[in-house]
């Protein structure tokens, strides 16, 4: 029975091709939607997370609630020890990024190594001399570097390019960074500009350097500290699991505080936060969710009328072989259940489709993104052109259960016809088609 | 003839006729919703810089950065001449200067605005400066932003050290007393900035007439001394999101028009297969076959413009009633952007017409394309219901 | 930062000397304000000077101690050189009139610090390089006024209340605790403009070298903040020594 109703359905394209075609590129769609609009959410919150705050940030308190000073006496120490102690406590999934934020001036020398020009700077420190540095891919220094090279050597240093052209900076200028070290002292030293990079947010672009962490510690005096440990996880982990990630770090916490690396001032207290208690995203995002759903909710209804009115098209033409069926001695019930079943299966098959093609775009978004953005306009690391996608169960499961359910009440509203007309009249419309 | 056979073909097809109708016109509603909520939401992102902030342009002191506090002090100038007319609901004389606030006895270097309180341009919740007179007694009065007042651990009443230099270099201190802590719609007026009278900080600066900048209404030419900078120059790195947003609009109507061209399409399949017969009989009672997908995509096109009537009827009063009830974003201010209230449609009609006509071309396109075939069918075939397999 | 050292000499801080004590003691009333600032200056300046001592900076969190010598000639000219700590031996500063170069080992470069960097707070204090550089003597600077007279430390010393001449000045107002028998400072204050205490210099343990007194240590503190405060120790003092001019040329800054 089955092989037979199997055959039935290839064989005919309008029982199994068209709704089947339906189903698929509706739940494509409906994937595609959501892996998009996650993306570009997503993307928001990267572009933070990944030069500000972490998907989660461990940092000492003190350090925290003076951040506009930027107050790297209270940095944090035992650099090693601490990362053994955030691998151990933290979510594997977590990549773990050791930054120094930093301010200091910006001291430009003539050719005779005289003052030429001074400015005052906001720096962070990252792991940028290390080609396989993740940090590298994460603040996508190949793209966003415009002119010159990422930091190859020791004591090079990345400027904003709208700095570097307020300085009339060119490559393999000497720059002389003057601040404070940890612990308060005066800290001078002498890079080279490698690069002009572009962040696409103009506070940046006119303000920012980056510098290599290791050469910030030589810098600044911070041997073996960081300012903050920003942590990253995949684009897969979902922000709303980024709140229990960071709760497990922080049942772990207590103890550590109560007995801490050595290297430790006695007051440092470092806190956990996750992306969503800075910056105030944790609101946006609820927000956000606000408008995905609304907009979830009119695509699978507009999904939903469309399925069905497939599955009513495909349904009402086969009225014909209904009758047909019926005048064989197939009962209603029995009938009725052939067809839900074979909606079931083109609706199933329709679906697995979807999401395979679905599923495959907003993965190639999420892993490489396409450039909407034509050369010549703003973009950078913090704002860019490029369109991003998120792959999540839940976009699955909100194209798969619409896509099935209506293409199988489609079909069945249309195959309730036959209940309500003779056999007779069912079979009439075998003839006139 | 054709047309009246297109529309009773579509009436008898009810439900199905219906349903595609349905879904045409609730996403010409959709696209039109999404993109004149954007609209809603960039005009007021930009009204609200420009109410609060930027006006229609800053005749500035030449040079004068405001990422570069250090220079403030150098980049003042007696207000330009060619300003002084203006009313005060056409100019708003600004001045910035460097301070530090002390509160819990730390640290917190912090914008000194000053803005003359007269003026009807910019709107500024200040009222409590208003009342104030204009020599400084013990206190000076301020007001906070919500986000700086949280940063700075501070409320109504509180006084808290500020520290500044006049013009000559000499250093000065005072309290500041805050009279309000007041939301302000504009993020970039809020952290790190301690708005007070303009007679204040020219006073306690010595800066008797200057100003950093003057905002205007609208442009008044080339004023000696100062340089202008448009609206556009002071907001192009939000000019520079809203296109990215708008950008992500657009692609969110592709995925809308996807849908109901699949729909369309399909039935329009279905049809052409299912009704092979039909189109025979009509072929062998002598319809070309041009007129024949004249027929079918008529009924097409007679689907996306009663799309359009149902996009009329059911969109217009949602549309008048979310007019009334507005979209509530407030959480998004402390983020950057500079909106805080509710946003409304901005709904344009260029774009109403545009987004329609796109969306009912690429319906006549849905339907046009699947019964192209017809004109290779051969009637006998398509009488017996074989011609497409 | 480790400009702090010059401040004692520049006129941040007062250091009296005594003429002999051959002064008859006088009372408050007779003694007038102003000539009481010159004698102040004449204790503590003179032609060139050579000094050995300590920075000890207590931010409330960590205390770090500098060492550095200093060489003087009038108010003007001043070259210091830091000793220690390890990460801090080499650097150098040298002051030509208003202009102070800043030279670190790090960078093998004369910095300058101008302009608004003046006033930049250094080592998380709120002494700025400006306060540093201050060239002229109090009496030049300030007329004097007597404001009544006050036990300090068991000592009677007059307060008087200093007022710039010129408004560029960065402190408008000072008030001092001056010993009008030995002609020092016990204590400086120093006032914004609406008379709001900004900092506090208090000049301890004097004691006696060649024909002058001078304090062992200054404290300076920042009434602004809490838990900070830095303190100049004069380990070693040299008045009126012969000072090559190359110690005062931008040529000494370098390795």
């Amino acid at each position: 029975m089955i092989r037979w109703i199997l055959k039935g359905m290839l064989r005919d394209k309008s029982r199994s091709l068209f709704p089947f075609l339906v189903v698929a590129v509706g739940v494509a769609l409906t994937v595609g939607l959501l892996g998009f609009m996650d993306g570009v959410f997503m993307g928001m919150i990267d572009m933070t997370a990944k030069l500000d705050t972490g998907h989660i940030r461990f940092v000492n308190k003190p350090f925290y609630e003076e951040e506009h000073l930027l107050p790297m006496d209270r940095a944090l120490a035992g650099q090693k020890k601490t990362l053994a102690w955030l691998r151990e406590h933290g979510d594997p999934r977590i990549q773990w990024s050791p930054r120094i934020r930093w301010g200091a001036i910006m001291d430009i020398p003539d050719e005779e190594g005289n003052t030429l020009s001074q400015t005052p700077v906001i720096g962070m420190a990252v792991q940028l001399l290390d080609p396989q540095s993740p940090e590298r891919k994460r603040l996508q220094l190949e793209q966003s570097v415009i002119k010159g090279k990422i930091p190859s050597r020791s004591k090079q240093i990345l400027v904003g390019y709208q700095l570097a052209e307020t300085l009339k900076l060119t490559i393999g200028d000497t720059a002389t960074l003057m601040g404070q070290t940890f612990d308060g002292g005066l800290a001078t030293d002498n890079y080279t500009v490698s690069g002009f990079i572009r962040f696409g947010v103009a506070a940046m672009d006119k303000k920012m350097v980056l510098i290599d962490l290791g050469d910030a510690q030589q810098t600044f005096y911070m041997e073996n500290m960081v300012t903050d440990w920003l942590g990253f996880l995949p684009r897969s982990v979902a922000y709303g699991d980024y709140e229990k990630i960071k709760q497990r770090i922080e049942q772990g916490l207590a103890a550590l505080i109560k007995n801490p690396p050595e290297d430790w001032a006695s007051d440092d207290e470092p806190i956990v936060l996750s992306i969503l208690d800075q910056r105030n995203l944790g609101e946006i995002i609820k927000k956000f969710e606000l408008i995905r759903g609304i907009i979830v909710m009119i695509f699978s209804f507009l999904m939903v009328l469309v399925l069905w009115n497939a599955g009513l098209i495909n349904g009402i033409h086969r009225y014909g072989e209904m009758g047909l069926r019926l005048a064989m001695g197939e009962t209603h019930k029995a009938l009725m259940a052939s067809l839900a079943l074979e909606a079931f299966a083109v609706g199933l098959a329709g679906a697995m489709a979807g999401c395979l093609v679905g599923g495959t775009v907003v993965y190639f978004l999420q892993e490489v993104g396409v450039d909407m953005g034509d050369a010549m306009a703003q973009s950078g690391l913090m704002v860019n052109d490029v369109v991003r996608g998120r792959l999540s169960v839940e976009g699955f499961i909100r194209g798969i259960v619409p896509g099935m359910t209506a293409s199988v009440a489609g079909s069945l509203i249309a195959s309730l016809a036959i209940f309500q007309r003779s056999e007779a009249n069912l079979f009439r419309e075998l003839e006139t088609g | 003839m054709i047309l009246d056979m297109a529309f009773k073909n579509l009436i008898r097809q009810g439900m199905r006729s219906l349903l595609n109708v349905l879904v045409t016109a609730l996403i010409i509603i959709a696209i039109i919703f999404a993109l004149s909520l954007l609209n809603g939401f960039q005009a007021q992102a930009l009204r609200n810089m420009s109410t609060t902030d930027v006006a229609g342009g800053h005749y500035r002191v030449p040079g004068f950065d405001i990422l570069t506090p250090t220079e403030w002090e150098d980049l003042t100038l007696p207000v330009p001449q060619a300003l002084r007319h203006l009313p005060h609901s056409e100019k708003a004389e600004v001045l910035v200067q460097q301070g530090q606030l002390f509160p819990n006895r730390r640290l917190f270097p912090v914008q000194l605005r000053g803005i003359n309180i007269d003026q009807s341009l910019l709107d500024l919740p200040l009222h409590t400066l208003k009342n104030g007179r204009m020599e400084i007694g013990e206190t000076i009065p301020v007001v906070l932003g919500k986000q700086m007042a949280k940063k700075a651990h501070l409320t109504v009443g509180d006084t808290v050290v500020l520290k500044w230099r006049d013009k000559f270099g000499a250093v000065d201190a005072l309290d500041v007393r805050v009279m309000d802590v007041a939301p302000m719609i504009n993020p970039r007026i809020d952290e790190g900035v301690v708005w007070m009278r303009l007679d204040h900080l020219r006073q306690i600066t010595q800066r008797a007439g200057e100003v950093t900048w003057v905002a205007v209404k609208r442009p008044v030419g080339p004023v000696a001394g100062f340089e202008f900078q448009t609206v556009e120059n002071l907001m192009a790195d939000l000019l520079t999101l809203l296109k990215h947003d708008r950008r992500n609009t657009r692609i969110l109507w592709f995925f809308l028009i996807a849908l109901a061209g699949i729909s369309v399409f399909n039935t329009q399949i279905l049809n052409v297969f299912k009704r092979q017969k039909e189109i025979g009989t009509l072929m062998a009672l002598g319809m070309t076959s041009k007129k024949i997908i004249r027929l079918f995509s008529l009924e097409g096109i007679l689907t996306a413009l009663m799309a359009i009537v149902a996009a009329a009827v059911l969109g217009v009063p949602f549309f008048i009633w979310f007019q009334g009830v507005g979209f509530d974003i407030s959480h998004l201010s402390e983020t950057g952007f500079p909106v805080r209230e509710k946003i409304f449609l901005d709904i344009k009609m260029a774009e109403v017409v545009y987004s329609t006509l796109v969306t009912v071309g690429i319906m006549v396109l849905m339907s046009w394309l699947p019964v192209r075939k017809v004109a290779r069918l051969e009637p006998t075939q398509a009488l017996r219901g074989r011609a497409i397999t | 930062m480790r400009n702090f050292f010059h401040l004692k000499f520049y006129g941040l801080i007062l250091v009296a000397a005594v003429w002999g004590c051959l002064t008859a003691p006088v009372g408050a009333q007779e003694i007038d304000p102003d000539r009481l600032l010159v004698e102040i200056d004449n204790n503590m300046w003179s032609d060139t000077k050579f000094v050995i001592g300590r920075l000890v900076i207590d931010n409330g969190r960590r205390v770090r101690t500098l060492g550095v010598e200093t060489w003087m000639q009038g108010v003007t000219k001043s070259f210091s050189h830091y000793k220690s700590p390890a990460r801090e031996r080499g650097t150098k500063m040298l002051k030509l009139e208003n202009k102070l170069w800043l030279y670190t080992p790090q960078t093998d470069r004369k910095i300058l610090i101008a302009g608004h960097l003046l006033r930049q707070s250094m080592m998380g204090s709120d002494l700025s390089y400006e306060d540093m550089l201050e060239d002229e003597k109090l009496s030049q600077a300030y007329t004097a006024k007597l404001e009544k007279t006050e036990l300090l430390a068991g000592i009677k010393t007059l307060v008087l209340v200093l007022t710039a001449r010129d408004k560029t000045k960065t402190y408008q107002t000072r008030k001092i605790w001056a010993d009008p028998k030995r002609k020092i400072v016990l204590r400086e204050q120093r006032f914004a403009k609406s008379g709001k205490l900004l900092k506090r210099i208090d000049f301890k343990d004097y004691f006696a070298t060649g024909d002058r007194l001078f304090p062992r240590r200054m404290i300076f503190r920042d009434m602004l903040k809490d838990n900070t405060q830095t303190t100049y120790f004069f380990d070693e003092i040299k008045f009126d020594l012969k000072i090559p001019p190359k110690y005062f040329s931008l040529r000494i800054l370098k390795r």
